[in-house]
């Protein structure tokens, strides 16, 4: 049997058919992706600068119809169908996204599954209401001027026409989440798919074809090669806010190429870190904390933002970091055989390759000694797990390959991230009250946007304010029907 | 035995089989177990690896079982057999000597004369058949200016070997002396006494270029040859060995079994002619083996064969006396015969920590 062609793009019919009547509008061709033994092609569509201000305007049309009219809620419970679908193990869309990604990116199927799962819950209604309460005070002020006591008269919360996306791939299952936050303040999407995971976007559009189709016809997922600028001038130039993950050069890039007035979120490149306490090193909690490090390394195989690139650990607590360190190598192990390790092509088999052997032979060298200790170096590089007592912050390779560095207590942590706090994203701490709740006034003063006890580095809720952003309200415009002087204000709070 | 006359003997050993080619792969093994227990013995670092994976001498029968160290682990560790004293000459991958950024060989006297023997004998093989000694120029930095650089010193041996006289360099200050090249050329066309065009690949191209930008076609005189080493390096436009054989043999006139490429590494004190008769693969000589490997599956730290596949190059140069025999590279390759094509270099990872791939977060893809 056959298999249709995976594609990596989507657009409505009815858009489609005018696209087409621009000559060379669109291009289709075929990337082709090889690993291992499996070579799989992927059909994209290109788009000329011309069919991408035609798609623009046609889906900034398709908002006024469709979007501005439906209930925030409706539109909540949409994306809450197209995820309860995407949590079904049988759904047949989901089984192909779990077959095909795992084939382009490498990750096994197992954790393609989990990452779905874990995206999907987290895209559910309830999460989707409660992270625009959150921004918000009440999603209804998307509907229309709602009363808002505060200023003794009304508000309203109007989304832009058409939020533009430049898409992520390095998490399998995520991208949508721009859809949906573009959707929840109504705003139509244009998106570029990212070349990486070509596969989940159409998919989850698909779904919310099936489901409906009139919403589904205020997205489109394109594509334009990097570099061609004109293609890329036209999209900023049509957009009304955009949402843009990708490394540094491109961010600086985007940032002189777009519009002045354009309005942006960026998710840059960051970086995550594990700090474990004295407190949690009593050998009655020491191994669950090892399992739960171990899973924060395991997940997405260090391949997010997300993901931790160290973890400290401090010298004096009942289990010493290198019990601790082969705590985490057994817990290792044991998420490996759940949430099985990448499979690699060549070049990324001689990355791991190398510096496996590197780490080896460094930590043999006689005057780094004292300095490293390999705890674990399995061969089929399932995970590599060692202790380097120098305390600097260095980016690692991901790949679940765990550097644990010993450290004498929080201001060695604060010491070690401080250089490269405008990186830093997330922290995962296990201690105390008293060192946690001193620490997270720390980090958040140097700007980690997200602390919690390691388990949950890889999963955070649609309420978290991503990268320190308000993403939902920062892409919204506020009206405020005022209808008295303060003074008739301050009346009328005193006498309620 | 003291080590250096335990040295002295073994580099006899191998170079006489360097020389000779007698025994053939039994005398290959021999000598590559002798070369290893050396190693083990001299080299900490090496010796610490070999025995994570349980390879000592003690345990290792066949010279496949011997371990390699990356290519890259030349960058940040000292691996030599012998004591700082012993350095006679230092070759490094780049003009820099930031640790950590390029590749450091060390040689001591003895090394160096066994690297002679091997690049003699090399090129007696693959260049010199003939054996006939003619005028050599060079298309790369004299000593002198590039004192570091394990391919000059490879150029001028050979020139000391087969040349007529002293070899001219043509490359100065300022880069390739491109007239000064055509007109030394031209003299030579006109005299009809054949040469040895010998230098960097990126080198001979810029020179393809001026004179196709002068619209010169020269017909070097009969016997003239040319070798060509070190790839292109974004010094110059890349392009196939097809490619750069028809501009050899259209610009030059020089036959295209004259036209030979060699491949070498600072890394490797031998290096490898391709076959010119036929296929063009990398062809190993007898005191060298190249495997093609698969470096995702390994067992106690010996990758598998990548078979028929692409893999990653992995050889073995028995003249690498006083450095790891056995170099695992970054280069993606596939075994043809006996020898081997070279197709490109594994993309780099460098570590990550950041939201997208490695490619993205350098803005090189997708």
């Amino acid at each position: 049997m056959t298999e249709e062609t995976p594609k990596a793009y989507w657009i409505p019919e009815e858009l489609q058919k005018i696209l087409d009547r621009i000559p060379g509008g669109t291009t289709p061709f075929v990337k082709k992706y090889q690993r291992g033994d499996k070579d799989i092609a992927v059909s994209f569509l290109r788009l000329s600068p011309e069919a991408l201000r035609t798609a623009a305007e046609w889906l900034k049309e398709r908002r006024q119809q469709v979007l501005v009219k439906r209930p925030v809620r409706e539109i909540a419970a949409l994306l809450d169908r197209v995820a309860d679908r995407w949590l079904t193990p049988s759904y047949e869309p989901r089984q192909r996204a779990i077959r095909l990604i795992s084939a382009i990116t490498g990750f096994s199927p197992e954790m393609v599954a989990h990452s779905i799962h874990l995206e999907q819950i987290s895209s559910r209604g309830p999460h989707l209401i409660k992270a625009l309460t959150n921004e918000l005070g009440d999603p209804a002020f998307l509907d229309g001027f709602q009363k808002n006591d505060r200023l003794g008269g009304y508000s309203h919360a109007v989304g832009p026409e058409l939020v533009g996306a430049i898409f992520s791939s390095n998490i399998p299952a995520l991208p949508h989440l721009e859809i949906m936050r573009a959707f929840l303040v109504k705003a139509a999407c244009l998106g570029r798919v990212s070349a990486g995971e070509p596969i989940f976007l159409s998919l989850y559009a698909r779904t919310l074809a099936e489901l409906d189709p009139e919403l589904a016809s205020c997205l489109a997922i394109v594509y334009w090669e990097r570099g061609d600028d004109d293609a890329e001038n036209a999209f900023l130039e049509s957009i009304n806010y955009l949402v843009a993950y990708g490394g540094e050069q491109q961010t600086l890039r985007l940032i002189k190429a777009k519009p002045a007035s354009l309005e942006a979120t960026w998710h840059g490149h960051k970086m995550g870190f594990i700090y474990v306490a004295k407190e949690s090193l009593a050998r009655s909690q020491a191994r669950e904390v090892a399992h739960k490090v171990a899973y924060d390394f395991t997940v997405f195989d260090g391949h997010a933002c997300l993901c931790p690139q160290v973890c400290l650990v401090d010298r004096d607590g009942e289990v010493s970091p290198e019990e601790f360190g082969k705590m985490c190598a057994e817990e290792m192990a044991v998420w490996a055989k759940e949430l099985p390790p990448r499979s690699m092509d060549l070049s990324e088999a001689a990355n791991k390759y190398r510096e496996r052997e590197l780490h080896l032979m460094r930590a043999s060298q006689e005057d780094m000694k004292d300095r490293m200790t390999i705890i674990a170096a399995p061969e089929d590089y399932s995970c590599l797990v060692y202790i380097d007592r120098h305390q600097r912050f260095e980016p690692s390779l991901g790949e679940r390959y765990v550097r644990i560095v010993p450290v004498g207590g929080v201001a060695d942590v604060e010491a070690m991230v401080r250089p490269i706090r405008h990186y830093l994203q997330n922290a995962a701490i296990a201690a105390g009250e008293e060192t946690f709740s001193k620490l997270r006034y720390t980090l958040a003063r140097m700007g980690v946007t997200r602390v919690g006890p390691p388990g949950l580095m890889g999963t955070p809720s649609m309420m978290w304010h991503h990268d320190g952003n308000a993403c939902l309200g920062k892409m919204l415009t506020w009206c405020d029907h005022e209808r008295m002087l303060p003074e008739e204000l301050l009346e009328l709070q005193h006498a309620s | 035995m003291r080590p250096d006359s335990e040295l002295t003997n073994l580099s006899e050993k191998v170079s006489a089989f360097i020389v000779s080619g007698e025994g053939g792969d039994e005398t290959f093994n021999a000598l590559a177990l002798e070369v290893f227990a050396y190693q083990h013995r001299t080299i900490a670092l090496y010796r610490a690896l070999c025995d994570r994976y349980g390879r000592t001498p003690a345990t290792v029968a066949s010279w496949t079982d011997v371990p390699a160290v990356p290519a890259d682990a030349f960058k940040h560790f000292r691996l030599f057999s012998g004591s700082d004293d012993d350095v006679r000459q230092t070759f490094r991958s780049s003009g820099t000597t930031r640790p950590g950024s390029n590749s450091q060989a060390h040689f001591s006297d003895i090394g160096l004369e066994l690297m002679d023997a091997a690049v003699e004998a090399n090129a007696r093989r693959s260049l010199f058949p003939d054996d006939r000694k003619m005028r050599v120029l060079l298309v790369a930095p004299p000593p002198e200016r590039a004192p570091h650089m394990i391919m000059v010193n490879g150029l001028q041996r050979i020139a000391a070997r087969f040349g007529s006289g002293p070899a001219r360099s043509f490359v100065g200050p300022n880069g390739l002396m491109t007239a000064e090249l055509v007109g030394e050329l031209e003299g030579i066309v006109r005299d009809k006494i054949p040469v040895a065009l010998l230098g960097s690949s990126f080198g001979f191209v810029h020179l393809f270029d001026h004179l196709e930008e002068k619209n010169k076609k020269l017909v070097l005189p009969e016997g003239s040859r040319l070798m060509d080493a070190g790839g292109y390096k974004g010094r110059s436009r890349e392009m196939t060995r097809d490619a750069f054989v028809e501009l050899a043999r259209s610009f030059l006139g020089l036959p295209p079994d004259r036209i030979v490429n060699l491949l070498g590494m600072t890394e490797m004190a031998s290096q490898i002619y391709d076959d010119v008769s036929a296929s063009r693969a990398k062809q190993p000589p007898h005191w060298m083996r190249t495997r093609v490997v698969n470096p995702a599956r390994i067992v106690k730290g010996i990758p598998e064969s990548a078979g028929d596949r692409q893999g990653l190059l992995r050889h073995w140069d028995l003249a690498n006396i006083e450095r790891p025999m056995v170099i695992q590279t970054e280069d993606i390759g596939v075994q043809r015969g006996n020898g081997f094509d070279i197709l490109k270099r594994a993309k780099g990872a460098e570590p990550r920590g950041c939201s997208l791939t490695m490619e993205e977060w350098k803005g090189e893809s997708a």
